[in-house]
């Protein structure tokens, strides 16, 4: 557009004189054909004149050089067309539904090695900002090339893509936590490498995240280089940070609940030295067992400054009046993080003997505000977590009076899991179902625990006319069996009177529910 | 024509009534679902008392629901149709119910009476009728110009003030004088000045050429219609439709004006709300003709639209133009049939350059034209940061439409097979809004 005539209609004909000097013969001609029109109408005249002119006779841009939209050349096979039908459906799910559906259905597409078809994965590519970090990882996988191509598009799919090392190097402290988790999930040696080679000039606070990551998930093969980070980085010195204090505990957290680790060696060394055959009575009668004798004093080894300086434990503070002494206190950090199995080898005694041993030995049970507390119990509950010990765990469960194992139900088979909750009744119980092993892995509950929940459910809606406890709703969702589908349409066909009930059942269970089952038996043809 | 999953989800309202759709779509779900040659209808459970009744008009897609959903269709129609889709066989071939047999005839008969002839009067009644509607046109008239007086002395006052004082005028200010247009039954005018109140003043700077572009479209129709009487017929009958007039399809519909018949692809689907009325339009292609045409459906609260146009579906059909000057809106006189492939491959324009040629010769015919819907035959899409253009084998470019969603453009590059592909779309604004491109002498709605 011309720019004089668009200043002037921006400035306004009262301020500012028409150019009527740049005006072609041609316009003139026709603001000459309205003898009496006033400058306001000239200038619309000859605005609309010169815009119809500019825009018939408007010529095509040339384009600069291009990265243009190609055909790529793909190596997977891509997925029959109806899996990647069922695909796009999950998609469309919200996500208290989608997600468990998600996973089983990529799974699906890594076993076979497919993927899916470009044309399909729009459907996908759009909920990448809402899937967790796994699905995330693994939709990358069953993505094709021409997919990728467009992922610079979508925000959260950056950090993925672009694995280089860079990041690590130049990126920000966001950048390089990102990298570095994935690079420990995708390639644990080079990432094992990665902290032999920087660790030492990382600044504290980034150790520590780092040190996080790979203790959360740590594997054998990470010994050495925690070993080696314990001894140069963490080392005792008497001017030392807090920090470094609690890194040091952290570090040895891990090693001692390794048996191969050098900490562990030194602990059970000298703790090996506190074992002593029990009481000659029972020698007698042909027992080998020992018993722990722990001093009152401090000597070579139960010292506050081996203790704080090997183990980084608490040397000052601690709770007086559940332990009568630090020696007792220092014990249970050393109960909490090695094996279970030390202390039978050294008491020579089962593992439900040992927990006897430790929970109902008068020495180790205080009274406090009128009942009696094992002193260690708590101790081999965080224990059975920290070791992932399945068998300490069920013991655990097995002898809880107090609904105090609750945290350890995800250690339990799906198959234990169901049966604890249904000796406990405690189908709708959200703090109950939280804990159960379902929620890691791509399997549904069994037909007969799915119908039971669904049952269950129904009567609390329906009958007593209470509200599904949201989280049991969302997992219902997910982790129901795709055979308990008769079940559902027999509650569902269920004459009742509470017509708003009904609607509610029909709303939040029956409808969305009926959905998830059929993609599931879809996907079933799959397995 | 039996629609696909994919054809059936373009006919969803929104993405909530796909959804909703999809969980009806099985047959558990429905106490009752039958099928006859012409339309397919089912019983469902619903929160009333009775069950649902839904029927659907399987030869002219169409839909009928006794739910009280304000969604058009409703997610029972479009369940029993996707159900359709899927599993065919699970519809028992069954004798019309009497409420599907009414309301299947009643259609058909509506659909018949749009084409049969007047009936015939005598010349008396002739001569009242015509006197009676010279009078009502000679009123409307002088409203009209009446309104112009006001809104030719409003953008004046707006040039003389400058337009810098745009951004800082209040909502009422436009409001007003669109509401007068409304009055002076000159709406065309009031979409102008309520185009002018929407710009993005605040972005940047670009709204003053738009400003100044919308203002002085308006001052032209102004003229022009100062002029109607020394213009063509088609042409007044464009300025008065940009003005207000309806174009009535029925009218047409009754006329003599020759059809054309021609395999007519359904280039794509635009919706847009206008003061709680809902615009459909429709954009087609004439495989053998190569003409353009488009079909308008409005839908208000009341009045649900007569049928929807399924986009990439090719219709053999006979249109209807109305003689405007540039002749692009038709109606459907008669359909023979509906297929989804395509027999032949529509006339494409060869580069960039020679469509800016060919909507230099639509402006010729029409000054205001400005959805033009376009087919090039060799372009691609080429990402720029935020934005996406397309770039022809000469390597000329055209921008994407700014209103283009991200998703359409993604589902392009995720379409491409070969290096230049055949597109389709509507050239608004200097810039084009992709409808659908050509994949395998397929046409995919992008």
């Amino acid at each position: 557009m011309n720019a004089e005539l668009l200043h002037t209609a921006m400035l306004g004909t009262a301020r500012r004189p028409l150019p009527l000097h740049l005006f072609s013969e041609e316009v003139l001609q026709i603001l000459a054909s309205f003898p009496d029109s006033d400058p306001e109408s000239q200038l619309l005249r000859a605005t609309y004149c010169m815009l119809l002119r500019d825009k018939a006779g408007a010529e095509a841009s040339k384009a600069g050089p291009h990265q243009g939209s190609r055909p790529v050349e793909e190596v997977l096979d891509f997925a029959p067309e109806h899996l990647d039908a069922l695909l796009v459906r999950i998609c469309q799910l919200p996500a208290a539904e989608r997600n468990h559906l998600l996973r089983t259905c990529m799974t699906i597409y890594l076993g076979s090695n497919w993927i899916i078809a470009p044309k399909n994965s729009l459907a996908l590519l759009k909920i990448t900002e809402d899937l967790p970090r796994d699905l995330l990882a693994t939709t990358l996988q069953i993505l094709s090339e021409r997919a990728k191509s467009i992922l610079p598009f979508f925000k959260n799919y950056k950090q993925l893509t672009t694995l280089h090392v860079d990041q690590w190097h130049f990126g920000t402290i966001q950048d390089r936590k990102a990298f570095f988790e994935q690079l420990l999930l995708k390639d644990r040696p080079s990432a094992r490498a990665l902290v032999d080679q920087t660790f030492l000039s990382e600044p504290l606070s980034f150790q520590r995240s780092i040190l996080e990551m790979v203790i959360r998930n740590y594997l054998d093969a990470d010994r050495s280089t925690l070993e080696q980070i314990l001894k140069t980085r963490f080392a005792y010195r008497t001017n030392e940070k807090a920090i470094e204090k609690s890194l040091r505990y952290l570090l040895t957290a891990r090693l001692l609940s390794d048996n191969q680790s050098e900490v562990y060696q030194l602990a059970s060394s000298n703790l090996s030295k506190y074992f002593v055959p029990s009481g000659s009575v029972w020698q007698l009668l042909g027992s080998k067992t020992n018993k722990l004798l722990l001093p009152d004093a401090f000597d070579d080894f139960w010292n506050k400054d081996f203790m704080e300086r090997n183990f980084g434990f608490e040397t000052e503070q601690y709770d007086i009046a559940l332990y009568k002494n630090i020696q007792q206190f220092w014990l249970a950090e050393f109960i909490r993080f090695l094996p279970v199995d030390f202390w039978c080898t050294q008491l020579q005694l089962k593992l439900l003997d040992t927990l006897v041993y430790f929970n109902r030995n008068e020495a180790f049970i205080v009274k406090l505000e009128g009942k009696m507390i094992a002193i260690y119990y708590p101790c081999f509950l965080e224990n059975a977590n920290f070791t992932k010990n399945r068998e300490l765990a069920k013991i655990l469960i097995e002898h809880d009076k107090k609904n105090e194992t609750a945290p350890l139900l995800h250690l339990l088979s799906t198959i234990e899991f169901e049966e604890y909750i249904h000796q406990h009744e405690q189908y709708l119980n959200e703090d109950a179902m939280k804990y159960g092993s379902y929620l890691q892995s791509t399997n549904d509950w069994s037909q007969k625990f799915s119908e039971t929940i669904l049952q269950k459910s129904y009567t609390w809606l329906v009958q007593e006319r209470r509200l599904i406890p949201g989280k049991i709703l969302g997992w219902l969702l997910q982790y129901c069996n795709p055979k308990a589908e008769k079940m559902l349409e027999y509650l569902y066909q269920l004459e009742t009177q509470s017509v708003y009930h009904v609607e509610l059942w029909k709303n939040q269970v029956y409808q969305p529910l009926s959905t998830v089952l059929e993609l599931k038996n879809n996907l079933e043809y799959y397995k | 024509m039996k629609l696909t999953e994919a054809e059936i989800i373009q006919l969803a309202p929104d993405a909530a009534a796909v959804k909703a759709g999809g969980a009806m779509a099985r047959k558990e779900k429905w106490i009752t679902i039958a099928a006859s040659d012409r339309v397919i209808w089912g019983e469902i459970k619903g929160s009333a008392a009775l069950p649902y009744q839904t029927a659907v008009d399987i030869q002219n897609t169409s839909f009928k629901c006794s739910c009280p959903s304000r969604k058009f269709p409703c997610l029972h129609g479009l369940g029993l149709l996707l159900l359709f889709a899927k599993e065919e066989a699970q519809f028992l071939p069954l004798t019309e119910p009497d409420w599907v047999e009414a309301w299947i005839s009643k259609r058909i008969a509506k659909l018949q009476s749009s084409t049969e002839p007047p009936k015939v009067q005598s010349p008396e009644a002739l001569e009242k009728l015509e006197k009676g509607r010279q009078k009502r046109a000679d009123d409307r008239f002088d409203l009209v110009e009446s309104g112009l007086l006001e809104l030719d002395q409003w953008l004046k006052d707006l040039i003389r003030a400058g337009l810098l004082q745009l951004p800082s005028r209040p909502p009422k200010y436009f409001e007003k004088i669109a509401a007068r247009m409304v009055d002076a039954k000159a709406a065309g005018f009031a979409n102008f000045v309520r185009k002018l109140s929407q710009l993005d003043y605040v972005g940047s700077d670009q709204w003053k050429e738009e400003a100044l572009d919308i203002i002085a479209k308006m001052y032209l129709l102004i003229d022009a219609f100062r002029n109607l009487s020394v213009q063509s017929e088609p042409m007044q009958l464009s300025i008065k439709n940009l003005v207000g007039w309806n174009l009535s399809p029925k009218e047409l519909l009754e006329s003599d004006v020759a059809s054309i018949d021609d395999q007519w692809l359904v280039l794509g689907h635009e919706k847009e709300e206008i003061d709680e009325i809902v615009v459909h339009r429709h954009w087609f292609s004439g495989l053998e003709s190569g003409r353009s045409a488009i079909i308008l459906e409005f839908a208000t609260r009341f009045n649900t639209v007569q049928q929807l146009f399924v986009p990439g579906t090719v219709y053999h059909a006979s249109f209807l133009f109305f003689n405007t000057a540039w002749q692009q809106r038709a109606v459907m006189k008669t359909c023979l049939q509906e297929t989804a492939a395509l027999s032949k491959m529509p006339q494409f324009l060869e580069s960039i350059e020679e469509m800016l040629d060919f909507r230099a010769q639509i402006l010729v015919l029409f000054p205001w034209a400005n959805d033009i819907p376009v087919l090039l035959r060799n372009v691609r899409l080429v990402p720029t940061g935020d934005v996406f253009e397309i770039v022809d084998i000469d390597g000329y470019l055209l921008k994407i439409h700014p209103n283009t969603s991200r998703n359409t453009c993604l589902n392009w590059l995720l379409h491409v097979d070969t290096e230049y592909q055949p597109v389709a779309g509507i050239l608004r604004d200097n810039s084009l809004l992709p409808l659908g491109i050509f994949v395998h002498n397929q046409y995919v709605i992008l």
